[in-house]
């Protein structure tokens, strides 16, 4: 009951009629101090002490308003602060010659009761005017009718509806233009009509021609005069009033700033002398032909909304020869400016807003100073509009309505990313929020000639193009490195350490030492900052039978991120090793291995033929029904002779799971098992979770305990399954693929009842000959990869008779890409190592002595056209590669191949190419931005990239 | 009584006849059984009655005299000997539902739902409304005994609201009340802007303000003749002081609706399809003293303006399809809301509509509303949401819209829980009397078993009258029949 009151209560309050006043409360903008920095702020403020440009400038914003701009401004301790590095900031865009709002022309041809406002939709997105950076417009009642109503000036985005309002129409709009003439009468219908009160002929309504325009339009405003003097009089009665002349008087009253829309030089003479005559303020917008009066217009005072002429994605219209055509060029506004008369522009009517900066550059074209193009569309038309108090440029005090560009505001591919209102981003481009255009003064691809002046795209992490030009996806992020930088492809560390963390130990061939990297190691920050962006990651030594090396990045998110390549190479050490005696050391693995990869080519080769002979049947036919015939018939002997058995511990249906071990998730399967009659022997099927097929399981039951062996060939053997029956119905045990893998067993029986066996297709493919594979070896696993030319051997080796053994066995007798790691003699056997086209890893300390003298291998060897690699057999010193490199060629090693040994050699070597080593379509997106030449000792590492994202410092 | 006749059917003398007999009836029963049963008096036991503002109530009793509910309780609560009980044990009694909205019940080329002329506060529905259509028997049929008909939205001022039931010859007879508010949208007619049709609300308003000026000054003067007085002061102060002298009576009838309207003595029923309309439709009517009395008619997108209409603490109606969707212009997202909900969470008051032009569930009030709960609004208000919310927004939460005493006895007997889609309308009483009973609701039987027309011939002949007598659910009505069936022989 006490529910029911409360409802009624309830009931009343709300509908009885008490509501309280609507309350449009404007919610506030974002509150609280913060600062925005970028790398240029156009403030286009003219105060004392405020440039009109600032480099890295600082704009504090507090409330949705500027409290101070300026360079290095100091920040509050605390204080969040939004970085723009790259980026441009302007003013918001303020576009005062927007499409009017309304989609019909209202009945009377001259009336002041339109008001724009009433079309002013706080709820629109307006996308159209914010991709293009413009965060003010003018709203138009008309631009069809001779004097259309009254405009408003509202905010494009934001909170609340009346803090967006910055003008609710305190102008008067005139439209001197073709479509004003001749409107159609005006049509009353008394109500209620009869013989005495009659419907009457529509009242016909000015202008006919272009005379009768501004006869009119004076005519309007000596009507609204009087009647508004009348009114002051009491003299309007009942049949006198008039409410459009009402509405008229009391604009003319408020001494309204006329908006005059004039295309042709006639009209705009004509305007200017309007609105002398009235004393009113006024300004025009369209203006075509405004050059051609632009001395009237000068000595007029009146500012000019002038429509660039240009079409976007369409032609213009044709021009003709058309009598009367209007004389529309872009150089209008650059002769106007000139005049000093005030400029502000906008697009054409069928052109989006968003062009606005398409619109201001165009008049640039015309001749138009680039930094009065910018006012042009900020703060001049603020002015004209009379919201200049509030917005039109970033000075102290405004509205914090400022656009993020990519670039200068006419520059290259200059587009908006990010758009604030009061102090909010109300907009941020989401193309090519991924994309990355980096700019620099030199781009050195490794691959082909260097390219001054050059531009890479990156997008999704991949580079996508590099040259002179780029594409700039729309809203992507350009970094400018400046004219001297040089960008290179990412480094590489041709052997290193990171990632093992201080382990010493060799791991044998069977082991993947990229399973070490799972993510981002501390000390994996300063090798990326310093330009490596990827280490071939070794064990300190290497085992007799080799040791993985793996290609892994030193930036990323993840292990799929940051693994190039899990087994780069196999290492070997013959150093110290007797170059004759000693070869066994490589021979006997080698051996080894390439008949391991022999045994499993035969089982491709084997299957291929295999494969193909059964097409062959299959096309042939017949034979296939045959063996289904054959499989039925055995189903149904084994089924009869089921009907005889009793119930028993095994036979019957199981349904178990496989759970643990190396499986993702658990996994379901099914027995159908038989005891035979000898109650130990049992036969059946399973469904196994690792082929789709029904395989064959047999086994014994001892006591309690079951064994099965399922019928299959896996790599590591025939799996196993023991379990124990715990209970009626129900087995438990593991489940066991060779030594390898052992999963958790559980099942329980679902039905009693002899199943039917089949014959179980792996037997059937037996006796189709399809070949077995052979049984696979982990540590060997990596020699078909090798025998595959798919990575290299890398060996260490140090004396020249070392080296040439190694090349003798590994390039002459196994013929398998090389590597020589160290090969400190290698210079004394230089025409062998050319010959047999083998990479050297210099050795370090880079610089040695041979023959008393210092030598610097690594010049030395890239001299003679031996592919140079660097190597910094450490941790995170590999940071100090490039300097190392650096100092090679102050030691006479060419400053190409220097770069070559650090990208493209390594990358070409242990065949990571496709995704690293150079600047090309296609590979990762790794550079690294130089201040200078990157072998320069002056020049420092700017930026980094890896895979399109910015290393962090 | 006799004028709340379901359908219309056979010819005048016919059901003169027929009236003739059942009073025969009436006079007969009680003498030849013995029981002073009076016709309005009725007991209505009720397996659950979902009273909608206060708890269930299982196995209960309702007490109906003269139309009105006088109690409502469990089985405890006694059945005195003269009230006729209506066996509904087995059945769900729920309020009648609600349709606080809509511009169906007119039909025809003439009295289709809009005028052309803009501003028409002098129109009302009742011309429009005709009796004769299938809608008000498709609304018996599936509950909805209570209906707010309205001019359509094509409009800048329309005409007059309203309330009817779906019973009657006569548009007098349908009514529950009349004149219940004016038609208004913020949304430009067809061919207009918003530009246009706000210029003509100020212009409208401020030629009702000139007009009252006028009357007042020149009503003043009058005053002054009569009293053989001479007038001694400006015409602005003779009109302010005429404007106490001016009753409704000096209106003529262009201005008369609209001035209630400004005066706060009439609702007004705002159509707005966008938010921005939400916007000056408050502008609009805060500037001319309509905002304490206005209910919003929105349309889907209007939640956007959730803040403002909040603000205003005024009751919405909602658009039957009551999901919104939009597509981000730049990435071609979509996004999905459910239009009720948002104004559920802040406890606005809103009352849901059907679609008669739906060919699926949207039709129903029931099914809107079980959508309601679908999408996550307790059942309660859901109910609520077509029932007594809606009934309190248009005026008639008094008497309509929930189970209580002193509230009409307009309710329905249903054959499971309201929300079920397996539920039927078995009965349904308005202001006591029962007026609609499936097994007798021969149309739907012929749509549902496809029988030929003859059948209907024949059994319209003997069960015509049988349907337009309430009485007869009165226990004893078999023998009741038994014996017209006699007389009639």
């Amino acid at each position: 009951m006490f529910m029911r009151f409360l409802l009624l209560c309830a009931a009343l309050i709300v509908f009885a009629g008490t509501g309280g006043a609507a309350d449009r409360g404007d919610s506030p903008t974002e509150s609280g101090l913060f600062a925005v920095r970028a790398r240029l702020i156009y403030t286009l403020s003219d105060r004392d002490g405020i440039p009109e440009k600032i480099e890295n400038g600082v704009l504090l914003i507090e409330n949705g308003k500027i409290v101070d701009v300026g360079a290095a401004l100091p920040i509050p301790l605390g204080v969040r602060i939004v970085d723009f590095p790259d980026s441009v900031i302007i003013p918001g865009l303020v576009d005062a010659g927007s499409e009017p709002v309304a989609s019909v022309a209202g009945r009377e041809t001259v009336s002041a009761k339109y008001r724009a406002i009433d079309a002013f939709d706080p709820y629109a997105p307006n996308t159209a005017y914010l991709r293009g950076g413009v965060t003010t417009a003018y709203l138009s009642p008309d631009t069809r009718r001779l004097l259309s109503g009254r405009g408003a000036v509202v905010k494009t985005a934001g909170k609340g509806t009346q803090s967006r309002i910055l003008d609710e129409g305190s102008d008067l709009c005139i439209n001197t233009c073709a479509s004003a003439l001749r409107p159609p009468g005006l049509q009353e219908y008394p109500l209620p009509a009869s013989s005495l009160n009659k419907i009457e002929a529509a009242t016909p309504q000015r202008p006919t021609t272009r005379l009768g325009m501004f006869l009119e339009l004076r005519d309007a405003f000596g009507r609204a005069v009087g009647y508004g003097r009348k009114m002051r009089d009491g003299k309007i009665t009942a049949e006198f009033f008039d409410y459009n002349l009402e509405v008229l008087a009391a604009a003319v009253a408020e001494q309204p700033l006329l908006r005059i829309r004039a295309l042709c030089a006639v009209d705009i003479e004509s305007a200017c002398s309007l609105a002398k005559d009235l004393k009113l303020r006024a300004y025009l917008t369209g203006g075509h032909e405004a050059h051609r009066v632009a001395a009237v217009l000068a000595a007029s005072g009146m500012g000019v909304v002038l429509e660039v002429p240009f079409q976007t994605d369409r032609p213009l219209d044709d021009r003709g020869i058309r009598p009367g055509a209007v004389d529309h060029r872009i150089e209008t506004a650059a002769l106007l400016a000139d005049r000093g008369v005030p400029v502000a522009l906008t697009v054409p009517q069928l052109v989006s807003p968003a062009e606005l900066l398409t619109g201001a550059a165009l008049a640039v074209r015309g001749g138009l100073c680039p930094s009065v193009a910018l006012r042009a569309i900020t703060r001049t038309p603020a002015e004209i509009l009379g919201v200049d108090d509030r917005v039109g440029a970033l000075e102290p005090g405004k509205d914090a309505d400022f656009v993020v560009l990519n670039a200068e505001p006419f520059g290259n591919g200059a587009q908006v990313g990010e758009v604030f209102v009061n102090g909010v981003a109300v907009f941020a481009n989401p193309a090519g929020r991924d994309a990355l255009v980096v700019r620099a003064g030199t781009l050195l691809t490794a691959v082909g000639a260097p390219i001054e002046g050059g531009e890479v795209l990156i997008e999704g992490g991949k580079i996508k193009a590099v040259g002179h030009t780029v594409p700039h996806p729309p809203g992507a992020r350009i970094v400018d490195g400046g004219p001297d930088s040089v960008v290179t492809p990412g480094l590489i560390d041709s052997h290193g350490h990171l990632g093992l963390e201080g382990d010493r130990s060799t791991p044998g061939p069977d082991v993947a030492i990229a399973r070490a990297v799972v993510t981002e190691q501390d000390n994996f920050r300063p090798v990326a900052r310093a330009g490596v962006t990827t280490v071939l990651m070794a064990p300190l030594g290497a085992s007799g039978s080799g040791s993985q090396v793996a290609a892994i990045k030193t930036a990323g998110q993840g292990r799929e991120a940051l693994v190039v390549d899990e087994l780069a190479a196999l290492k070997f050490s013959f150093r110290g090793k007797d170059p004759t005696l000693g070869l066994s050391v490589l021979q006997k693995p080698l051996k080894k291995g390439k008949d391991y990869d022999a045994k499993w080519k035969k089982y491709f080769e084997d299957l291929k033929k295999w494969e193909e002979e059964q097409a062959k049947k299959k096309k042939e036919g017949g034979g296939k029904e045959e063996a289904q015939k054959e499989e039925k018939k055995e189903t149904k002997e084994v089924t009869v002779e089921e009907k005889e058995e009793e119930f028993d511990p095994i036979s019957g249906t199981w349904e178990g799971k496989l759970e643990g071990g190396p499986l993702p998730e658990p996994a379901d399967i099914t027995l159908k098992l038989k005891l035979e009659e000898d109650k130990t022997t049992i036969n059946g099927t399973a469904t196994a979770p690792m082929s789709p097929d029904e395989v064959g399981v047999s086994g014994s039951l001892q006591g309690k305990n079951v064994i099965l062996t399922v019928d299959t060939e896996t790599p590591m053997g025939a799996p196993t399954l023991e379990a124990v029956l715990d209970a009626d119905d129900h087995m438990k045990g593991t489940f066991k693929v060779g030594d390898v893998f052992a999963i958790d067993f559980e099942a329980t029986r679902t039905e009693r009842e002899a199943p039917v066996i089949k014959i179980t297709k792996s037997k059937k493919k037996k006796t189709d000959g399809r070949p077995e594979p052979p049984k696979l070896e982990p540590s060997l696993e990596p020699y078909r990869k090798l025998f595959a030319g798919e990575i290299p051997l890398l060996v260490d080796a140090a004396g020249h008779g070392e080296i040439v053994a190694v090349i003798k066995v590994v390039v002459g007798e196994y013929k398998v890409p090389l590597v020589i790691l160290n090969g400190n003699e290698a210079w004394r056997v230089a025409d062998q190592i050319v010959e047999a086209k083998v990479g050297v890893v210099a050795a370090l300390p880079l610089l040695s002595r041979k023959e008393k003298k210092l030598y610097c291998q690594a010049a030395d060897l890239a001299g003679t056209g031996i592919s140079v690699l660097f190597q910094s057999d450490a941790d995170d010193g590999a940071r100090s590669l490039p300097d190392m490199a650096g100092f090679a060629v102050r030691n006479g090693m060419d400053a190409t191949a220097a770069l070559r040994a650090l990208t493209v050699n390594p990358a070409r070597l242990y065949h990571i190419d496709d995704r690293v080593g150079s600047l090309q379509p296609g590979r990762d997106g790794d550079l690294v931005i130089f201040s200078g030449n990157p072998f320069d000792a002056t020049s420092r590492v700017l930026r980094v990239f890896v895979a399109g994202k910015e290393v962090e410092p | 009584m006799s004028s709340r006749f379901l359908k219309e059917d056979g010819v005048l003398m016919m059901r003169f006849s027929k009236l003739f007999l059942f009073v025969l009836i009436a006079a007969l029963v009680p003498v030849l059984f013995g029981q002073a049963q009076d016709q309005n008096k009725v007991a209505l036991k009720a397996g659950r009655i979902i009273t909608v503002i206060d708890d269930e109530i299982v196995d209960g009793v309702i007490l109906i005299e003269d139309g009105r509910i006088t109690e409502v309780g469990d089985k405890d609560l006694e059945i005195p000997y003269d009230f006729w009980v209506i066996d509904a044990s087995d059945k769900v009694v729920f309020p009648g539902m609600v349709e606080a909205h809509t511009s169906e019940g007119m039909s025809g080329y003439i009295n289709r739902t809009n005028e052309s002329l803009p501003v028409v506060p002098f129109t009302s529905v009742f011309d429009a409304i005709d009796p004769s259509v299938l809608y008000y028997e498709d609304a018996l049929r599936d509950g909805t005994t209570t209906i707010l008909i309205s001019q359509g939205n094509n409009t800048v001022i329309g005409g007059m609201t309203r309330i009817v039931r779906p019973i009657g010859r006569t548009v007098a007879d349908m009514t529950v009340k009349a004149d219940t508010g004016l038609k208004i949208a913020f949304t430009p007619m067809s061919g207009q802007d918003r530009l246009t049709q706000m210029a003509l609300f100020r212009e409208t308003f401020r030629e009702l303000a000139e007009y009252k000026r006028n009357m007042a000054e020149s009503k003043y003067e009058k005053d002054l003749e009569e009293k053989e007085e001479t007038l001694k002061v400006s015409p602005d102060e003779a009109a302010k002081k005429g404007m106490e002298l001016l009753d409704e009576a000096d209106f003529d009838f262009k201005h008369l609706n609209l001035e209630r309207l400004v005066t706060g003595r009439l609702p007004a029923f705002v159509w707005c399809a966008e938010p921005i309309d939400v916007r000056n439709a408050i502008k609009i009517a805060e500037e001319n003293g309509f905002l304490d009395r206005l209910i919003f008619v929105l349309g889907n997108e209007c939640y956007k303006a959730i803040d403002a209409i909040k603000a205003t603490g005024r009751p919405v109606v909602l658009e039957s399809s009551m999901v919104y969707r939009e597509e981000d212009p730049l990435t071609g997202e979509e996004t999905e809301v459910f239009v009720p909900l948002a104004f559920y969470e802040v406890r606005i008051p809103f009352a849901i509509t059907s679609n008669q032009r739906d060919a699926y569930g949207a039709r129903y009030l029931w099914y809107q509303a079980a959508r309601l709960v679908r999408n996550g609004i307790p059942r309660d208000e859901a109910l609520r949401a077509i029932t007594f919310t809606a009934a309190s927004m248009i005026g008639v939460g008094n008497r309509l819209g929930a189970i209580m005493p002193s509230y009409d006895a307009t309710l329905i007997v249903l054959t499971g829980d309201p929300l079920n889609v397996g539920t039927w309308v078995d009965k349904v009483l308005i202001e006591g009397q029962v007026v609609y009973e499936r097994e007798k609701d021969y149309r739907l039987k012929e749509l549902l078993t496809g029988k030929t027309e003859t059948v209907e011939e024949e059994d319209k002949d003997e069960k015509a009258p049988e349907e337009k007598v309430p009485e007869e659910k009165a226990p004893g009505s078999e023998k009741d029949k038994a014996v017209k069936k006699g007389e009639k022989e």
